[in-house]
C-alpha cells in the first residue's frame, strides 16, 4: 500500500468530520440563539452572557466558526444543562456499555452471517440455501425495533426467561444483541453467499481443481479469502448500521447507552449533549471507515490501481 | 493549397495532449494524442485517415469535428473558427459538421423511433412546421434507403440498417463536412460495402466533404481522393491516394500496405517484391 | 471507493420492451401474494375514512383494553380497543395512510434530488462533481437516523421538516445512479452523440437521459422505500417522528409498548402492518430487478 492512497483515505475521513462539524454549526446557528438553546429556559441572564461571550456570539460568523471550530478540537462541547457537566464527560460515559451491546452484535453479526453465507453458496439450491435465504429476507425486512418488541413479548412476558430492560447481566444483554446483529447478520449472509459464488465460478477454481487441490483445500485457501474482499466492506456499511440500530434498540430495551441518552436528551433538548453525541458518532463512522479502507487495500492489492483515476480515452 | 483557404477546412499545427494520472506532488504526466497534426480538407473532398488503432487518428477526428478543443494548433473551417466546445454558437455550428460513429446502437436513443431522432436534429436548427419537418425526414430517410422503416425502433433494424439511420440523422442537417470515424468498422463486410456506396453517392448528391477514419486500408483507398497516414500522434504523410498506395513515401506506410489482404496471388507476389527491394 | 465509476450499474438502456417482458414474465404465489398486500395497503390508504369502522381519535371508554374480537373480545372491535377505548384497527388504517403518505413524498423528494444533482455532477464534472460526491460519500458515512434526530432536536418538531429530513434520506443512491447513468452515456453513448447534433444539452437530459433512466431509478425506489418506511416508523416510534394526535405506524406500536404486559394488541399489529410491508415491497423490488436488469441477476442488492 503506498502511503498516497493512505494519505488520500485520511484526508477524505477528516473531510467528513469537517463537514459534520460544520453542518453541527450551521444547525446551531440556524435553528435559533444558541444562547438560548444550549443553556435551559431558567438561566440567569448573567449565565447568558458569559455564554455570549464564551461563544464570540456577539462577533462575525466566520470567528464564531473558528471558536466553534477550536472548541470542538480540544473536546469542549459546552455544558449538559441537566447536570451541569461537561458533555464530553456524560458522552463518554455511556460509551463503554453502548461498546458492549455493539461488540456482542458484531460478533453474532459474524457468526451468524458468514458461516451460512458460506454454506448457503456451497449448497446453492439446496434446501438449506433457501432456508438460510428466506431468512435473511425476514431478518432484513423486520424493523428491529418490532423484533425487539416480540421478543420481549415471547421470552420476558410470556415465558420470563429474560428480562425484558436494564443492565447488569449477561441475560440482560441477550436480546438487545440478537436484535441488533440479525439485520447485519442477514445482510451479511446474502453477500457472502453471493460473493463465494462470484469466486467459485471463478477460473482460478477451476485451476486450483486441475491442478488436483483438495476441495477442501481449496475452499479454504483459495475461494474464502477471495471472497473475504467484498464482505469487508459491506460490514463496514452496516457498521453504520449498528449505530443507528443501537438507537431504538437501546431505547426498546432500555439500555443505558449513548443512543438512549441520545433520544433522552434530544426529547428534553439537551443540545450541548446532543451534538457530542453526534460528532462522537461521526468520528467513530470515519475511523471504521478507514480502517474499512486499509482491510481492503491490504486485502486486495489491486485496489490502488482502481482508486487512480483514469484517464479518459 | 488548391482549393481557396475559405472553401474548405484547414487544421494547422494540431496538438492534443491528455493528463494520465494526478501526482500529489510534481506536475501531472500527460500524453500527447495529437502531436502537430496539419493538413486541408477541401470542398467536395474527401481525406481518409490510416493508422492502427492508438494512432490519435479518432483524437484527430473529433478535434476536425469540433467535438474537441485542441491543446494547441488552429481549425478554420470555411473561414470560420469553431465557437468553444457546449456554446450556443458552437451548437449552430453543428449543422455544418456532423459525425458518424462506429457503434450505430450506442449512439441512437434506444426508445424513440428512427424517423423521430432525424426529425429532432432537423427541428433543432429549423423552424420547421409538424408536418415539413416529418416530411423532410422520410425524405432522408428514404434517400438513405429506410424509406418504409421510419417507424421502427433501433432494436428492430439491423447493424447496417442502423447505421444508415445515423447517416441519414447527420445529412438531414445539410452540413459541409462528415467525420466518419470507423463508421463502418462493426459491420459485417457485405454491409460494409453498401455503406460506404451510400457515402460515395451522397457525397456527390449533397456536395459533402468528408474526413474517412479507418483502420481499413482498402475501404479508405476505395473512398479517398487524398490520405493521410497516422502513427503515434504523428500524421506521418499525406498524399493523393492513387500515388500514396502506389509509391509510399515513408517506411511505416510501406509496412503498413503489406499487411492489407492482396486480391491475387500475382499481386501478392509482386508486392512483397518491392516492399523488400524498398526496405 | 465511493465515487469511482458506477459502471456496473450504468446499464445502457434496456430496449422499450421492457414493459411487455414485465408483463409475460409469470409472477410467482409469493410475488403475487406481496402485489395484493400492496394492493390493499394502498386501498388502505386512500380510503381510509370509508374502510375505518371508527375514526382514529373516536375513544370510547368504557370500553378500554379491549382483546380482539377473536381472543374473546366485543366483536364490533375486531383488533380490540386501546387504554383511551379506541379502535386498534381504524388506528392501524389511518396509521397505514399517514406512514405510505411520508413515504411516498419522502421517497419522491429523495429521488428528484439525488437524480438532479447526480446529472449535475456528471454534467459539469470538476469541482462541482467533486463537491456533490462529498456530500455523497457524507451522507453515505453518518447513520441517517441520527443526524435526524440531531436536526429535529434543534430544530423542534413539525410535519414538514420531518417530511424534508425523511426526503433526504437515500438521495445519495439515486445521485450515484443516475451520475454513474449520465457519465456512460455523455462518453461516448447516445447523450454525447445527440448534443453533436447541436441539441441543448438540457433537452437531451430531459428528453431522451431521463427517459431512459426511469427502469433503474425505479428499481432503486424499491429499495429505497422500505427503508424509508423504516426510518420514519423509527422516529415516530422514538416519539420524535409524527406527534400525537396524528397516527403513524411507528408511534402507535411505541404507544402500544407500554402496555405489552397488559394488552398486546395495541401496538403489535402496527408492527406486523410494517414487516409485511416492507417485506413485500423487497420481494416486489427483487422481482422487478431480475425482470428489468438480467445484468444484476445473482447480484446482492
Amino acid at each position: 500500500m503506498n502511503p498516497g492512497f493512505i494519505l488520500s483515505k485520511l484526508a477524505r475521513g477528516s473531510l467528513t468530520l469537517l463537514l459534520t462539524v460544520s453542518f453541527v454549526f450551521i444547525v446551531l446557528r440556524a435553528s435559533g440563539d444558541p444562547a438560548q438553546i444550549m443553556l435551559s429556559d431558567e438561566a440567569s441572564p448573567a449565565a447568558i452572557a458569559t455564554f455570549r461571550e464564551r461563544w464570540g456570539l456577539d462577533r462575525s460568523y466566520l470567528e464564531q466558526y473558528l471558536t466553534y471550530l477550536t472548541a470542538v478540537l480540544q473536546g469542549d462541547f459546552g455544558t449538559s444543562f441537566r447536570d451541569g457537566r461537561p458533555a464530553l464527560d456524560v458522552v463518554m460515559e455511556r460509551v463503554p456499555v453502548t461498546l458492549l451491546l455493539g461488540f456482542t452484535a458484531l460478533l453474532i453479526t459474524l457468526v451468524l452471517g458468514i458461516p451460512s453465507g458460506i454454506i448457503a453458496a456451497l449448497f446453492r439450491g439446496s434446501w438449506v440455501d433457501r432456508l438460510t435465504m428466506s431468512f435473511t429476507i425476514l431478518g432484513h425486512s423486520i424493523p428491529n425495533f418490532f423484533l425487539g418488541i416480540i421478543l420481549i413479548l415471547v421470552f420476558s412476558m410470556t415465558l420470563r426467561w429474560l428480562p425484558s430492560s436494564g443492565t447488569g447481566s449477561f441475560w440482560h444483554l441477550l436480546m438487545p444483541a440478537l436484535t441488533l446483529g440479525t439485520a447485519a447478520a442477514a445482510t451479511i449472509a446474502r453477500f457472502t453467499r453471493s460473493s463465494m459464488l462470484d469466486v467459485l465460478h471463478q477460473p482460478f477454481m477451476r485451476t486450483a481443481k486441475a491442478k488436483g487441490i483438495a476441495h477442501d483445500k481449496r475452499i479454504l485457501r483459495h475461494a474464502l479469502p477471495n471472497a473475504a474482499i467484498p464482505v469487508v466492506t459491506v460490514l463496514g456499511m452496516r457498521i453504520g448500521g449498528l449505530i443507528g440500530g443501537a438507537v431504538t434498540i437501546e431505547t426498546v430495551f432500555a439500555w443505558p447507552g449513548l443512543g438512549m441518552l441520545l433520544v433522552n436528551s434530544v426529547n428534553q433538548r439537551d443540545l450541548a449533549v446532543v451534538q457530542a453525541v453526534v460528532l462522537l458518532i461521526a468520528f467513530t463512522m470515519v475511523v471504521v471507515n478507514l480502517m474499512v479502507d486499509l482491510a481492503y487495500g491490504w486485502l486486495d492489492p489491486r485496489i490502488e490501481v482502481h482508486n487512480r483515476r483514469v484517464a479518459k480515452a | 493549397m488548391n482549393a481557396s483557404p475559405t472553401k474548405g477546412l484547414v487544421a494547422r499545427n494540431l496538438v492534443q495532449t491528455y493528463a494520465t494520472g494526478r501526482r500529489l506532488f510534481g506536475p501531472a504526466e500527460t500524453f500527447r494524442a495529437v502531436d502537430g497534426a496539419s493538413f486541408e480538407i477541401a470542398e467536395g473532398e474527401t481525406l481518409g485517415i490510416v493508422g492502427e488503432s492508438g494512432s490519435g487518428k479518432s483524437t484527430l477526428g473529433r478535434m476536425v469535428a469540433g467535438i474537441e478543443a485542441p491543446t494547441s494548433g488552429s481549425i478554420s473551417f470555411w473561414g470560420e473558427t469553431y465557437a468553444p466546445v457546449g456554446s450556443a454558437a458552437w451548437r449552430r455550428q453543428r449543422r455544418q459538421v456532423q459525425v458518424v460513429f462506429q457503434n450505430p446502437a450506442a449512439v441512437v436513443d434506444p426508445r424513440w423511433t428512427i424517423h423521430a431522432q432525424v426529425r429532432e436534429a432537423l427541428t433543432t436548427h429549423e423552424n420547421l412546421s409538424r408536418s415539413e419537418a416529418d416530411d423532410r425526414a422520410q425524405d432522408m430517410l428514404a434517400l438513405v434507403g429506410l424509406g418504409n422503416m421510419g417507424q421502427r425502433l433501433p432494436h428492430q433494424l439491423s447493424g447496417g440498417q442502423l447505421q444508415r439511420a445515423v447517416i441519414a440523422r447527420a445529412l438531414v442537417l445539410h452540413p459541409r463536412l462528415v467525420i466518419c470515424d470507423e463508421a463502418v468498422s462493426a459491420l459485417d463486410v457485405s454491409v460494409q460495402a453498401q455503406i460506404v456506396n451510400l457515402l460515395l453517392e451522397l457525397r456527390e448528391r449533397l456536395k459533402l466533404s468528408l474526413m474517412f477514419i479507418s483502420h481499413d486500408l482498402s475501404v479508405v483507398r476505395h473512398i479517398s481522393h487524398r490520405v493521410g497516414v497516422m502513427h503515434a500522434g504523428r500524421l506521418l504523410e499525406i498524399g493523393d491516394a492513387r500515388t500514396l498506395f502506389a509509391a509510399p513515401r515513408h517506411d511505416y506506410t510501406r509496412r503498413l500496405l503489406a499487411a492489407i489482404p492482396a486480391d491475387t496471388p500475382r499481386q501478392r507476389r509482386q508486392r512483397d517484391l518491392t516492399t523488400f527491394a524498398g526496405s | 471507493m465511493t465515487s469511482t465509476d458506477l459502471s456496473a450499474m450504468a446499464l445502457p438502456a434496456r430496449r422499450f420492451g421492457w414493459l411487455t417482458r414485465l408483463w409475460k414474465s409469470r409472477p410467482s404465489l409469493l410475488i403475487g401474494l406481496s402485489l395484493a398486500w400492496l394492493a390493499l395497503v394502498v386501498a388502505m390508504a386512500l380510503f381510509a375514512e370509508f374502510l375505518a369502522p371508527y375514526g382514529y381519535a373516536d375513544q370510547s371508554l368504557l370500553k378500554r383494553l379491549q382483546p380482539p374480537a377473536a381472543l374473546g373480545g366485543l366483536p364490533e372491535y375486531l383488533l380490540g380497543t386501546d387504554n383511551l377505548g379506541r379502535d386498534v384497527l381504524s388506528r392501524v388504517i389511518y396509521a397505514m395512510r399517514t406512514s405510505i403518505l411520508i413515504a411516498l413524498m419522502g421517497t419522491l423528494i429523495g429521488a428528484c434530488v439525488g437524480t438532479v444533482l447526480g446529472i449535475v455532477a456528471a454534467h459539469f464534472r470538476g469541482w462541482v462533481d467533486d463537491f456533490i460526491m462529498m456530500l455523497v460519500d457524507f451522507q453515505a458515512a453518518i447513520p441517517f437516523l441520527i443526524v435526524a434526530l440531531a436536526v429535529l432536536a434543534f430544530f423542534g418538531n413539525n410535519f414538514v421538516l420531518l417530511v424534508v429530513l425523511i426526503g433526504l434520506f437515500g438521495w445519495d443512491g439515486y445521485a450515484r445512479i443516475a451520475r454513474g447513468l449520465v457519465l456512460s452515456t455523455n462518453g461516448q453513448g447516445y447523450a454525447f452523440a445527440i448534443r453533436t447534433l447541436g441539441v441543448h444539452p438540457a433537452k437531451v437530459y430531459i428528453r431522451h437521459v431521463l427517459p431512459n433512466m426511469m427502469g433503474v431509478i425505479m428499481v432503486q425506489v424499491t429499495l429505497n422505500f422500505p427503508e424509508i418506511i423504516l426510518l420514519e416508523t423509527s422516529l415516530s416510534f422514538l416519539g420524535l417522528g409524527v406527534q400525537p394526535p396524528g397516527t403513524s405506524l411507528g408511534l402507535l406500536l411505541g404507544e402500544g409498548r407500554n402496555y405489552l404486559a397488559t394488552a398486546w394488541w395495541i401496538g403489535i399489529p402496527a408492527g406486523v402492518v410494517i414487516f409485511l410491508t416492507t417485506l413485500a415491497i423487497s420481494l416486489v423490488g427483487d422481482w422487478l430487478r431480475d425482470r428489468l436488469d438480467p445484468n444484476l441477476k445473482g447480484k446482492p442488492a
